[in-house]
């Protein structure tokens, strides 16, 4: 039931640069997560972008955030239901 | 016939006291015109008088006098600031600007964006998000959608 999930979450880890991925659902569940991305950070990176989405309500896509840090660049995403993180070493 | 009128002037001595024929207001055709004022005509400046030089003197003088009483000379004004007195006076003033000024600066409002950041504008100013990370996950998340609907 969860292949197609994996399948996505794996083509996404493949990509170079990423070190991790994690899916949450819009309760902050986490659904899936590989690599670096510990499934515990699922509720806090749907918090963070139902904030970020409430900064312009009229929009008709959510925003993109992007985390900075030393070690990595976590890149959020949601859609719907939907929330997506990507894990990349920084540029 | 008789005479009705005529022309001659009667100038017997009984007839210079003033009768009916007497002319009121003097001729204004005349011979005996009156000479105009001559003041500051240059080609007759032999004709004023002493008096007549005098009078315009007298103004003169009296023009210089009313200018010299209303000028004011600036210049002629108290002594010149030394550089110490200067130097001085600037000083007290910048102090009282200083004072006065503590007084406005409780009134100006703080600015409400990142007043916790020693540097905001470091951080603003760094590269935003790049395209391809753009891209990639606007194209994954709709790859997640697409597979778990």
């Amino acid at each position: 039931m969860e292949k197609p999930l994996d399948r996505c979450l794996d083509e996404v880890f493949n990509t170079p640069g990423v070190t991790g991925v994690l899916c949450a659902d819009a309760q902050g569940l986490c659904l899936s997560s590989k690599g670096t991305a510990h499934p515990r950070a699922a509720g806090v990176i749907t918090s963070l972008m139902k904030q970020a989405a409430q900064l312009e309500p009229t929009a008709d896509n959510l925003p993109v955030l992007r985390l900075e840090s030393e070690s990595c660049n976590i890149l959020i995403q949601g859609k719907s239901e939907i929330t997506l993180a990507v894990y990349k070493t920084p540029e | 016939m008789g005479c009705c009128f005529s022309s001659d002037d009667d100038k017997s001595p009984q007839h210079n006291e003033p009768n009916e024929r007497t002319k009121l207001l003097s001729n204004p055709v005349s011979n005996n015109s009156v000479k105009p004022f001559i003041s500051d005509d240059y080609g007759s400046s032999t004709k004023c008088t002493h008096s007549h030089r005098v009078d315009k003197q007298s103004a003169l003088n009296r023009i210089l006098n009313q200018a010299a009483t209303n000028v004011i000379d600036v210049s002629g004004l108290d002594s010149p600031l030394e550089q110490n007195e200067y130097l001085n006076r600037a000083f007290q003033y910048n102090q009282r600007i200083m004072v006065s000024a503590q007084t406005f600066a409780s009134l100006q409002k703080k600015p409400s964006l990142l007043v916790d950041l020693p540097a905001p504008e470091k951080g603003l100013a760094v590269n935003p998000i790049s395209s391809s990370d753009l891209k990639l996950v606007s194209l994954y998340i709709y790859f997640f959608l697409y597979r778990l609907v």
